[in-house]
C-alpha cells in the first residue's frame, strides 16, 4: 500500500461525489443514528482493545482478539464513512503496520535464542509502581502486540484492496486489469 | 546445535516482515531475500552433519517439556529434506530475479516466497502432528498467492480448483486430527508413537487410511492427482518449478513420517502403498505422453515420479525406504532443474508447446545441454542419479519380492525415456513448426538473461553432484532409513529417558 | 451437549459436501465453510466433556474442560478464516474476468481430448479447436 498521499482537490471532490451519492441511498435519520453511535462506539471499542491486548496474559484476551477489535472498529468507521476514512486513520501505511508487526513478534520469538534459551521462551520485569501497584511485563505481551499489529495491517489492506472497488497494490506495476505478460507468450 | 533448529522457520519470516516493511525497493527486497535462503542453506548444512554425527536434535519451544509444548525436531529425514529445499529455493529465487517478471513486478513475491520456505523447513521440523497442519496451511496459503499473482483468467481458473482441492485436503486433515486426539489424547507425533500401537487394530487402520489420504491429495498421488497437472503449469515460470521440486515432496515426506513414526508394522498400509505406486507410475507416465505443452507434460511426470518414492516406503525393508529417500532427493534436484530449463525454453522460443517449437538445438545449444542431463538423469540411464535411485528401488523390490511392482517400475521407466526422448526430439530437433515462434527468436527479447541460465546451470550441476556423491549420499540414505525403521530412538530423543 | 454437537458436526459435513458438489463458486464456497466448521466442530468434542474454564486456581483441576482441542480449534478456525477469505477474493476476481460465477472446464483437457478424437488436426486450426473447446465450456 503507498503511503498516504496529500489529498489534491480533484480527490477531496470525488470523495465528497461519492458520499454523496451514498446519502442519497440512505435517509438523513438512519445516517444520524449511525454516524453518531459510530462516534460514541469507535472510541470504546479502541480502549477495549487496549484492555484485551494488557488482559491477555492471565485473563481472556490477548493480541488477536485485540487486533480484530481493532479491525471491527475499523469497519464501523467504513460502514458511517467510506475507504478513504479507513485508509487516513493511521499515519503509517498498512503494509508498515504488517511488517513491523510480523516483524516485532519474530524478533521476541528469536531473541532467547540468541541469549541462549529456546525459541519463544518469554522474560518478564516486575515492578511496584505508586499508582499501578504491581505490575508484570512480559515479552509475551510484546508478542501479542506484534500479532495485533498484523491483524490491524491485514484489515486495512483488505479495505484498501476492496473498499471501493479499487484493486492491486501500489509497489505493483500490474494494476491488476487483465492485460496479458507485456512479453509475447504465443498462444498460452 | 539445538539452538540452530528453529532458524530455517524463524529466519525466513522475520526476512518476510522486513521484506514487507521494504516494499517500495526491491533491490533491498533481494538483498534481505538472497541472505535470509543463504543463511538458510549453511543452517541447514550444519544441521546435517551435526545430525549425522550426533543423532536427533530436538528443541523445545518456550522451554515448556515435550508432551505439551511445540517441539522441533531433526532427524536425518527432516535434515537431508532441509538441505535440498533451501538449495532449491535459494536457485529459484535467483532465476526468479533474473526472469524480471513477476519478482519484478509484484511487492508481494519476496516476503510471500520466503513465508513458503518458512513453511517447508517448519513440515520438515516440526514434531508435532498439529504443527504439521500449520506448516502445511503456512506453504499452502502462500502457494496459492504466488499461482494466482498476476490473477490471469488461467491462473484464476486453476489457482481456485487448486485452493478448493487444498482446503479440503486441509479439513480431512483437521478431522483426522480430532479424531486421532480423542483417542490418544495427543498430537505430539513422539507420544503418538507410543500410544497408537495400544489402540484397536481397525482404529489404527482407519487412521493410518486417514493420513495417507490427507498426505496423498499433497503429494498428488493416484487417484488424487488430478488437480496437479492442471494448476502447476499455470504459475509464473519460476514458481512452477520450486512447486514441483518441493511441494509434493512435502507431501511425501509426511507419508514417509507418519507410516514409519506413528503406526506399528501391522498397521503400516505395505499393500495399499504399494497399489498406488504401481497406478501413479503408470497414470502418470501415460498422462504426460499425451500432452503438448511441455510444462503440463512435466507436470504429469511427476506424478509418475512420486509413485516411485511411494514403492520404495511401501516396501517397509531398509533397502526400499533408502532407496525411497534417495529418489526423493534426486527427484527434488532434477525435477526443479526440467521446470527451469522448461522456463528458458519458453522465454527463448516464445512458447513451451512441442506442437510450435523447434530446432533449439541449433539456436540455442546451452538449453539443450541444460536439459538433456536432468532429462537423461530422470529417464534412469547410467550413470546418473537417477539410475541409482532406480537401481536402488528396484533391487529392493527383488529382494521383497514384489515382482509386479518391480515390472511396472520397469515399464515405466522405458516410458520415461519416451517422454523425455519426444521432447527431445520435438523442441531441440527439428525445425519450429511455427512462423510466430521464429519470428520470436529473431528478436532481442528472446535472449535469456545470463543471471537465470546460471541459476539453471547451478541446479544442472548439483543434480550432477549427486551422481558424483551418490555412493556417501546412498549410505546416508541407508542410516536414514535405519533410524526411520527404529521409532524408538525418535520417540526417546523427543521425550527423554524417563518416558 | 457432546451428541448435540456431534450432530451439528455430522449436519454440516453433509450440508457441505452437499454444496462441494456443485458447480457455482458461491455454493462451493460455502460449502467449504460448513465443512470447515463442522471440522472444527469436531476438533472441539474430541477433548471429551466439556467442564469449567482451564484458568489456574478459578476453580479444581478435574473440572477444567481440556484447553488444547480448544486452541487447535481456534487456530484452524483462524486459518481456515483467511484462506476463505482468500478465496472470496479470487472468486471476486473470477467473476470480474468472466461474469459467471461457474467453475470453468480445463481448457487444455479438451483441447487435447479433441485433438485426440480427430485425429489430426494441421497446425493452423488448432487455435480453432481451443477456442471451440472453450466456447463449449462457457455454455
Amino acid at each position: 500500500m503507498s503511503e498516504p498521499m496529500p489529498p489534491t482537490p480533484e480527490d477531496v471532490e470525488s470523495s465528497q461525489a461519492a458520499e454523496r451519492s451514498a446519502n442519497r441511498r440512505l435517509t438523513v435519520t438512519e445516517m444520524l443514528i449511525l454516524d453518531t453511535s459510530v462516534k460514541i462506539l469507535y472510541p470504546a471499542i479502541l480502549v477495549l482493545a487496549l484492555y484485551f491486548l494488557f488482559a491477555g496474559h492471565n485473563r481472556p484476551g490477548g493480541g488477536f482478539v485485540s487486533g480484530l477489535m481493532v479491525g471491527a472498529a475499523l469497519s464501523l468507521r467504513f460502514v458511517s464513512g467510506d475507504a478513504e476514512a479507513v485508509r487516513s486513520t493511521f499515519r503509517l501505511s498498512s503494509h508498515m503496520i504488517l511488517g513491523l508487526g510480523l516483524a516485532l513478534s519474530a524478533t521476541v520469538a528469536l531473541m532467547p535464542v540468541l541469549l541462549g534459551g529456546s525459541i519463544l521462551e518469554h522474560g518478564e520485569l516486575e515492578y511496584d509502581l505508586p499508582i499501578f501497584h504491581h505490575v508484570k511485563l512480559t515479552s509475551t505481551f510484546a508478542f501479542d502486540l506484534g500479532v495485533a499489529l498484523v491483524v490491524i495491517g491485514l484489515v486495512l489492506m483488505a479495505f484498501a484492496a476492496f473498499g471501493d472497488g479499487r484493486v492491486g497494490d501500489p509497489g505493483d506495476e500490474d494494476d491488476g486489469s487483465d492485460d496479458r505478460l507485456p512479453k509475447v507468450r504465443i498462444r498460452r | 546445535m539445538n539452538a540452530l533448529i528453529p532458524l530455517p522457520v524463524i529466519l525466513p519470516i522475520l526476512g518476510a516482515a522486513l521484506c514487507v516493511i521494504a516494499a517500495r525497493s526491491r533491490t533491498v527486497q533481494r538483498v534481505l531475500s538472497l541472505a535470509v535462503l543463504t543463511t538458510n542453506v549453511v543452517v541447514s548444512v550444519i544441521l546435517l552433519i551435526r545430525v549425522d554425527d550426533d543423532g536427533i536434535g530436538v528443541t523445545q519451544a518456550g522451554g515448556w517439556r515435550a508432551p505439551l509444548g511445540i517441539t522441533l525436531v531433526v532427524d536425518r529425514l527432516a535434515a537431508v529434506m532441509l538441505v535440498v529445499s533451501s538449495l532449491m529455493l535459494l536457485s529459484v529465487l535467483i532465476y526468479a530475479i533474473g526472469q524480471r517478471e513477476e519478482e519484478a513486478r509484484f511487492a508481494a513475491f519476496n516476503p510471500v516466497y520466503l513465508v513458503l520456505a518458512a513453511g517447508v523447513s517448519a513440515s520438515f521440523i516440526t514434531g508435532d502432528l498439529f504443527n504439521l497442519f500449520v506448516a502445511f496451511e503456512m506453504m499452502l496459503v502462500a502457494s496459492y498467492v504466488l499461482l494466482t499473482l498476476g490473477g490471469r483468467p488461467g491462473q484464476v481458473r486453476s489457482g481456485m480448483s487448486y485452493v478448493v482441492i487444498s482446503l479440503i485436503a486441509s479439513t480431512f486433515f483437521i478431522t483426522a486430527l480430532a479424531l486421532i486426539y480423542a483417542a490418544t489424547g495427543t498430537v505430539n507425533m513422539a507420544q503418538l508413537s507410543e500410544r497408537i500401537p495400544e489402540l484397536p487394530s481397525g482404529v489404527q487402520v482407519g487412521f493410518s487410511l486417514l493420513l495417507i489420504l490427507v498426505f496423498g491429495i499433497k503429494a498428488g498421488v493416484f487417484p488424487l492427482f488430478f488437480w496437479l497437472p492442471d494448476s502447476y503449469p499455470t504459475a509464473p515460470g519460476a514458481i512452477t518449478a520450486v512447486f514441483a521440486g518441493l511441494l509434493t515432496k512435502v507431501g511425501v515426506y509426511a507419508i514417509i513420517r507418519s507410516q514409519t513414526l506413528l503406526f506399528p508394522p501391522d498397521a503400516q498400509q505395505g499393500t495399499v502403498l504399494l497399489v498406488i505406486a504401481g497406478f501413479t507410475m503408470v497414470v502418470g507416465v501415460l498422462g504426460a505422453l499425451a500432452q503438448d505443452d511441455l510444462r503440463r507434460m512435466l507436470s504429469f511426470h511427476i506424478v509418475s515420479h512420486i509413485g516411485y518414492m511411494i514403492f520404495g516406503l511401501a516396501l517397509f525393508t531398509i533397502a526400499g525406504i533408502a532407496a525411497a529417500v534417495f529418489y526423493v532427493v534426486h527427484h527434488i534436484v532434477v525435477k526443479t532443474a526440467l521446470f527451469l530449463v522448461a522456463g528458458l525454453v519458453e522465454h527463448r522460443a516464445g512458447s513451451d508447446r512441442l506442437s510450435r517449437v523447434g530446432g533449439l538445438v541449433r539456436s540455442a545449444p546451452m538449453i539443450a545441454v541444460l536439459f538433456a542431463f536432468p532429462a537423461l538423469s530422470i529417464a534412469g540411464l547410467p550413470p546418473f542419479s537417477g539410475f541409482v535411485g532406480k537401481f536402488g528401488l528396484v533391487s529392493a523390490g527383488i529382494d521383497s519380492t514384489d515382482w509386479v511392482i518391480v515390472a511396472v517400475s520397469l515399464l515405466v521407466s522405458l516410458l520415461t525415456m519416451y517422454v523425455m526422448g519426444r521432447i527431445w526430439s520435438d523442441v531441440f530437433w527439428g525445425e519450429p513448426e511455427d512462423p510466430e515462434v521464429v519470428e520470436w527468436m529473431e528478436t532481442d527479447a528472446s535472449r535469456v538473461p545470463w543471471l537465470m541460465t546460471s541459476a539453471t546451470a547451478a541446479v544442472v550441476v548439483m543434480s550432477l553432484l549427486l551422481m558424483v556423491f551418490a555412493g556417501p549420499l546412498y549410505s546416508y540414505a541407508e542410516r536414514t532409513a535405519a533410524e526411520l525403521l527404529h521409532p524408538e530412538i525418535y520417540v526417546e530423543s523427543v521425550l527423554g529417558e524417563g518416558s | 451437549m457432546t451428541v448435540l454437537l456431534a450432530f451439528a458436526a455430522a449436519f454440516l459435513f453433509a450440508t457441505g459436501t452437499w454444496l462441494l458438489l456443485q458447480r457455482r463458486l458461491s455454493r462451493i464456497l460455502i460449502g467449504i465453510g460448513l465443512v470447515g466448521h463442522g471440522s472444527n466442530i469436531l476438533l472441539l468434542t474430541s477433548g471429551g466433556p466439556s467442564g469449567v474454564a482451564p484458568i489456574i486456581g478459578s476453580a479444581p483441576a478435574v473440572d477444567f474442560s481440556d484447553p488444547l482441542p480448544q486452541a487447535l480449534a481456534l487456530t484452524s478456525i483462524v486459518i481456515t478464516f483467511g484462506v476463505t477469505a482468500f478465496l472470496l477474493a479470487l472468486g471476486y476476481r473470477s467473476w470480474r474476468i468472466t461474469h459467471d460465477d461457474v467453475v470453468e472446464d480445463d481448457v487444455e483437457d479438451r483441447f487435447i481430448a479433441r485433438r485426440r478424437s480427430e485425429d489430426h488436426i494441421v497446425s493452423d486450426t488448432e487455435d480453432a479447436a481451443r477456442a471451440q473447446a472453450a466456447e463449449e465450456d462457457r455454455l
